[in-house]
């Protein structure tokens, strides 16, 4: 039916949730927001507006962010430059029926309820676990552990800046194990970061890439305080106020007892909207009956341009209030039902009642039990897993002295995670040529990836052999490159040498001192790239 | 995993923590464009059948929809918190991207219409409800301003509340109540005048 202004579709299929799911595409429409983003130096008006000069440092940015970006795709994706180097996990044997908290070396404490670990073929996991566990807080230890540390959002690559990152993974009798999702493993990691920039990161191994998660989560509690004393996890008392929250926002969903009309009173009808009101919606037949005094039979033969309908607080009253341009009238009703709708509607509350109850009763066992567990835990003796070796306390020396705080992660699957803040190249004026030759010899370096690491910003700056031709850096920092070769030889400039480094027609010489393959072990790798 | 919130980055902002969770959420969002997918999936149903409901086909409205997320994501970084819903935004950007498609297509905007909805109004007009009347109503419905029509669909075929009308609309909800019985007062006239022409 076509007429005047509009085209008329009468009962249109409606939308299914398949047709809503079916047109939904985030990937499509970053490439289309790729696409309609024009870069800089192709938009006509950009170029009438700016001057020679920007437009051609501008362009240059961009060339040199594909470039760079090109060559990090190159490079193989979890690759630790010395593989005797790469951080070691601890294993800890859990018995998987039953709740761990495990203290780590530094303070982080691993929390693992009863049933977390499910085999290949999901069915939940008995008897003894082995969970593998490891943190990378430095990024010299992120670095030795060969973790990417670029993120891509919408296209645009941005390089981690980290506050912590850990592995964890479980395995029984060497088979890998997956997360419940109905029993979540939770992890405070101690960082010594506070700030709340960091955001939540997953590491895709199957699509290469780093995924946000959640927002940053974090608390101050006391690190050096629970490295001595006996687990008691905060996380019980947090969920038991959750859910008595949750308990109190439940009730106040109770459905209301259906109730028969009172013969002498006034009553009427009025259409309400079931998203507002889903407790009147789910009845048929539900009459308005006025409840005081206020009720004016001439009233009832005007004709209302609205009506207004709140839900009083108590008894399953509402306040009715009818509009006209310049007239007001207000009554305070209760929903009621006429003799012919009562049974269908009891039948209803019925079925809705029960919903409620177990619903509630479910929410108050669940309460129940976190008393119990907080109780227990309370009450545990101090577990071999609390017990923290002289050796394990004086490898954390530092990051007690820190102010530390907690940060907390739900692994929902295992792997990689980390608190995280992406970040651009360094935004310096220093643009050069860099020429990589290692300091005893004299000879030209070719490199896979070369990271500048800037002093007191724990971020890594990833940079492959094309990016090395417009390599940027910020000279008001102090700078130092670790670098690895083709060869697979780890090269080190530290920040006295990038200071000394003499640059000419905008070509930069850095010499590195290249790693003695003796060195073998992570502390003896770890010392070699201090900056 | 999908991201179901974001962090809160308002301190870098303003200072303030008086954010909500999607406030904070799109605020991060103008900062990692990756993040305004939790931001697709939450309101993608919402604005695809509001976008079906003026158009013919669903591929047509799957269509627009993007086109209207791609108009967000590139306009976020102009999006400034005010206390209305993000969903408002996104619904005065559909509004202004279904005008400008149907403007340069010479296309006529389309009415998903259900039975439903031309009895509410002509209840709303208090008139008896048969089907000559309601195809009486049509007719002046079908001829009716956009600005006019928009708020007549909004109200009695959406059901949305005055609250939100003018929280899209960008008026106040006084203002959306007044022009709503204006319009009103207009279609009863006409509408009779459709019924003695045996429209």
């Amino acid at each position: 039916m076509v007429m005047k202004n509009f085209k008329i579709n009468k009962n249109q299929q409606p939308l299914s949730d398949a047709d809503i799911a079916r047109g939904k595409d985030f990937g499509k429409l970053v490439q289309a927001y790729k696409a309609a983003k024009v870069p800089f130096y192709k938009s006509p008006k950009q170029w009438m507006g700016a001057s020679s000069v920007l437009v051609a440092s501008v362009a240059a940015v961009l060339i040199f962010s594909k470039i760079n970006s090109a060559d990090q795709t190159s490079r193989p994706f979890i690759s630790p430059p010395v593989a005797s180097a790469d951080i070691q996990s601890t294993v800890y044997v859990l018995n998987a029926q039953a709740d761990s908290t495990i203290n780590y070396p530094g303070g982080s404490k691993i929390h693992v309820p009863a049933n977390a670990f499910l085999d290949k073929n999901g069915k939940i996991v008995t008897g003894k676990v082995d969970l593998h566990y490891r943190e990378f807080k430095k990024v010299d230890e992120v670095f030795l552990a060969g973790i990417p540390m670029t993120y891509d959002s919408a296209g645009e690559q941005f390089h981690f800046e980290t506050a912590g990152m850990m592995e964890i993974t479980a395995s029984q009798n060497g088979e890998g194990l997956k997360t419940n999702p109905a029993a979540l493993v939770k992890i405070d990691m101690v960082s010594a970061n506070k700030e709340d920039r960091f955001n939540t990161y997953y590491l895709d191994t199957i699509e290469k890439k780093w995924k946000y998660t959640t927002q940053c989560n974090f608390n101050n509690a006391n690190v050096a305080d629970s490295n001595s004393a006996p687990a008691t996890s905060p996380l019980p008392v947090k969920e038991i106020k959750q859910i008595q929250n949750e308990i109190v926002q439940l009730e106040k969903q109770k459905p209301n007892k259906p109730k028969k009309r009172d013969t002498g009173k006034p009553r009427f009808s009025i259409k309400v909207d079931p998203s507002e009101f889903p407790e009147i919606a789910i009845y048929k037949g539900v009459k308005f009956q006025v409840e005081d005094s206020s009720y004016r039979p001439d009233k009832a033969d005007i004709t209302w341009a609205d009506i207004e309908l709140k839900r009083l607080p108590g008894n399953n009253r509402y306040q009715i209030t009818f509009i006209n341009p310049n007239e007001k009238y207000r009554v305070i009703a209760v929903p009621v039902f006429d003799n012919k709708d009562y049974a269908a509607a009891t039948k209803i509350y019925g079925q809705k009642f029960e919903t409620y109850e177990t619903a509630l009763n479910k929410k108050k066992a669940g309460e129940a039990a976190l008393a119990a567990k907080l109780k227990a835990k309370e009450e545990a003796p101090k577990s071999e897993n609390d017990k923290i070796t002289a050796a394990q306390k004086r490898a954390n020396d530092q990051w007690a002295q820190a102010e530390l705080v907690y940060r907390s992660f739900q692994v929902s699957d295992f792997g990689y995670w980390n608190s995280d803040h992406p970040c651009r190249l360094p935004a310096g004026n220093n643009m050069v040529k860099l020429n990589l030759t290692d300091a005893k010899t004299g000879q030209h370096l070719n490199i896979s990836v070369c990271y500048l690491v800037e002093k007191e910003r724990n971020a890594l700056f990833a940079y492959g052999p094309k990016g090395l031709e417009r390599f940027r850096f910020d000279a008001g920092k102090e700078n130092g490159v670790w670098v690895m070769t083709t060869d697979n030889r780890l090269g080190v400039a530290k920040y006295s040498d990038f200071k000394s480094a003499t640059t000419k027609g905008g070509e930069m010489e850095l010499q590195l001192t290249m790693m003695n393959k003796t060195l073998k072990t992570t502390q003896e790798v770890k010392q070699y790239l201090e900056l | 995993m999908q991201p179901i919130e974001a962090r809160t980055a308002m301190q870098e902002l303003s200072g303030s923590t008086n954010y909500s969770r999607e406030e904070a959420l799109i605020l991060a969002a103008q900062k990692d464009l990756q993040l305004f997918s939790a931001l697709y999936e939450k309101y993608y149903g919402q604005i695809l059948k509001f976008v079906y409901q003026r158009v013919t086909t669903k591929e047509d409205a799957c269509d627009i929809t993007q086109q209207i997320f791609l108009q967000a994501m590139l306009s976020l970084h102009k999006y400034e918190i005010r206390g209305f819903p993000f969903s408002s935004w996104l619904y005065r950007i559909a509004l202004n991207e279904m005008n400008q498609l149907f403007r340069k297509n010479k296309k006529q905007r389309g009415i998903n219409l259900e039975e439903k909805h031309l009895k509410t109004i002509v209840e709303e007009l208090g008139e008896p409800g048969d089907e000559e009347r309601e195809n009486a109503v049509l007719a002046v419905l079908a001829g009716l301003q956009e600005e006019d029509f928009q708020l007549v669909e909004m109200r009695f075929f959406e059901y949305r509340p005055f609250k939100e009308i003018a929280e899209i609309l960008n008026i106040s909800e006084a203002n959306a109540k007044m022009r709503l019985y204006r319009i009103l007062e207009k279609i009863k006239p006409m509408a009779e005048k459709n019924l003695k022409k045996g429209l």
